[in-house]
C-alpha cells in the first residue's frame, strides 16, 4: 500500500515537472501547445507569465445611446464592470479571446449593449438604441485622462438593436 | 556521501516539523479572506442586477442561469459559503475538505466572472489550494490537532512534499516572469516602466513617479526589476542570500502595489517561508510561544 502511495506521488511530481517544463517553453518561445494537455499548460504558463509588456495608449469603451426623441449622448460602460480600473478595463475590452477580430468580438459587445440598454433604464434612463466606441488616446503622466482631452482615435465596434 | 537518488527523495519525501505549512495555511486563509472580501464588495456588479455579466459559456441552458448569471440573493450565498470554507480553512479543522469546497467554489467564480479576468494570481491561489490538498497543512496549529491530542499546540510531522511543490512554483513564476523580460519586446529601458505608470493601471504615485523621474532613473528602476526577477529563482533557494531574496521580492511586489495597485502578488512575500528549513521555523516559533509548542510530536513524549 505503502509502495503503491509512493509510485502515486512520484508520478505526480514527474507530472508538475514535465507540465512546469512546457509551460517554461511556452513562456519562453509563445509556441503553444495542442492536444489534450493544452489547458493544463496553459494553466501553468499562465502562473508564469502575468506581465509581458505595455503599449504607449490607453483604450476605453464608450457608448453614444439614442434617446426614443432621437438625442444622443455619449456614456460610459466603465461602471458596470468590477474590480479596480485595470480590471475594468481588461474585462470590457475582452482582453481574453485569442482571437480578437471584430467580426468575433461583435457578438459580445452586441450582449454588452443589450445588458447596458436594460440597466440604463432599471435607473429610469430610456434610450432606444446603442452604438459601442473604442476610445484610444495617448498615455500622459499628467494623468490617465489627460492625454484624451489632447485628442482621442474612436473606432466604431458595434450597434444593438 | 548521499547519492543523488537519495538527495532527490530527500527532497521531496524528508519528515519535516509541519509549523511551516501551519503559518502559510494560516496566512493565505487570511489573504483569501482579505481578496474575497474585496469581491464580496463589488457583489451587484457582477450580477445582472447591477452589472454586465458575461459567463464564460455561451450556449447553456436557462437553468444555468441560477449560477452563471446569478441573482444577487444567490451570489450573497456564493460568498457566504466561501467564507464559511476560509474559517475552517483558517482555523486547521476539515481543512482539505475546505480546501476541496473552496477549489470548486474558485473554479465556479472563473467560469461565472473571472475568466474575463483571468489572471496568474488567481492560477497561483488554485494551485496553492490544491497543495493543501495534501497531508499535512493541519498538522499544527489547528483545531484537528485539538481535536486529536486536546491541544492546538500539539503537532504531528509531515511530509515536506507540499512546501517543495510551493517553493518549486514560485520558482517557475520568477523564472518565466524574469527570464522572458530578457527576450520581450520594450525591456531594454525605462520607457516601459513609465508606460506602465501612467496606463489604466497607474495609481496616483506611479503617475507622480512617471511626472517626476528623470528617464536615466526609470532605466535604472528598470534594471533592478530586472537583476532581482532574474535572480529570485536561484537566490530564493541559496541560504545565504535569502535575506536579499526576500528583501528584493518584498520592495518589488511592494512598488508594483504601490505604483500599479495590483495588490494580489504580494501573498508571495509571506509565501517565501517555504524556502526556509522548517526545523528553523519550529525553533523560532517555539521561541516566540514561549516554549508552549512541544518540543517532540503528539504522541512521543
Amino acid at each position: 500500500m505503502k509502495d503503491r502511495f509512493r509510485t502515486l506521488t512520484d508520478t505526480l511530481i514527474v507530472t508538475y515537472l514535465l507540465i512546469t517544463g512546457w509551460a517554461f517553453f511556452v513562456t519562453m518561445t509563445h509556441i503553444f501547445p495542442i492536444g489534450p494537455l493544452r489547458p493544463i499548460v496553459i494553466f501553468s504558463y499562465g502562473m508564469m507569465a502575468p506581465y509581458q509588456g505595455s503599449s504607449a495608449v490607453n483604450t476605453e469603451l464608450v457608448v453614444r445611446a439614442t434617446t426614443p426623441e432621437g438625442t444622443t449622448v455619449l456614456a460610459s460602460i466603465d461602471h458596470y464592470f468590477p474590480g479596480l480600473h485595470g480590471e475594468r478595463n481588461s474585462r470590457q475590452l475582452l482582453e481574453q479571446f485569442a482571437d480578437r477580430s471584430p467580426e468575433k468580438l461583435e457578438p459580445y459587445f452586441d450582449r454588452f449593449l443589450e445588458q447596458f440598454l436594460a440597466l440604463e433604464a432599471g435607473q429610469g434612463r430610456l434610450y432606444s438604441s446603442a452604438t459601442l466606441f473604442s476610445e484610444v488616446w495617448l498615455r500622459d503622466p499628467a494623468g490617465y485622462d489627460r492625454g484624451r482631452e489632447k485628442g482621442v482615435k474612436r473606432t466604431f465596434l458595434s450597434q444593438y438593436p | 556521501m548521499m547519492q543523488i537518488s537519495d538527495r532527490i527523495r530527500h527532497f521531496f519525501y524528508a519528515t519535516v516539523h509541519p509549523h511551516t505549512f501551519a503559518v502559510l495555511r494560516i496566512g493565505f486563509a487570511l489573504f483569501l479572506m482579505l481578496y474575497w472580501y474585496a469581491q464580496w464588495r463589488e457583489v451587484t456588479r457582477l450580477t445582472p442586477a447591477g452589472g454586465i455579466t458575461l459567463p464564460a459559456v455561451v450556449d447553456y441552458p436557462l437553468w444555468l442561469d441560477v449560477i452563471l448569471r446569478p441573482s444577487l440573493g444567490v451570489a450573497h450565498g456564493f460568498f457566504v459559503l466561501i467564507f464559511v470554507a476560509l474559517v475552517f480553512l483558517l482555523l486547521g479543522s476539515y481543512t482539505r475538505t475546505a480546501a476541496v469546497v473552496l477549489l470548486l467554489l474558485s473554479a465556479h467564480y472563473h467560469v461565472w466572472n473571472q475568466w474575463m479576468f483571468a489572471t496568474s494570481y488567481y492560477r497561483l491561489f488554485q494551485f496553492t489550494l490544491a497543495v493543501m490538498l495534501l497531508p499535512g497543512a493541519d498538522r499544527a496549529f489547528s483545531l484537528a490537532m485539538l481535536r486529536r491530542h486536546g491541544s492546538v499546540w500539539e503537532w504531528e510531522p509531515m511530509s515536506v512534499l507540499p512546501l517543495r511543490f510551493l517553493g518549486l512554483q514560485l520558482t517557475a513564476t520568477y523564472l518565466g516572469v524574469g527570464w522572458q523580460k530578457l527576450i520581450l519586446p520594450g525591456w531594454t529601458s525605462g520607457e516601459i516602466l513609465f508606460r506602465s505608470f501612467t496606463s489604466r493601471w497607474g495609481t496616483e504615485f506611479g503617475f507622480f513617479l512617471a511626472r517626476t523621474m528623470p528617464s536615466v532613473l526609470l532605466d535604472w528602476m528598470m534594471r533592478t526589476t530586472l537583476v532581482i526577477e532574474l535572480a529570485m529563482p536561484f537566490a530564493l533557494w541559496i541560504r545565504r542570500l535569502q535575506v536579499f531574496a526576500f528583501l528584493g521580492g518584498f520592495v518589488f511586489h511592494t512598488m508594483v502595489t504601490l505604483t500599479m495597485s495590483i495588490w494580489w502578488f504580494q501573498i508571495m512575500v509571506p509565501m517565501y517561508v517555504v524556502f526556509l528549513d522548517p526545523a528553523v521555523v519550529f525553533a523560532r516559533l517555539r521561541i516566540w510561544s514561549g516554549n508552549r509548542i512541544p518540543l517532540r510530536p503528539a504522541g512521543t513524549e
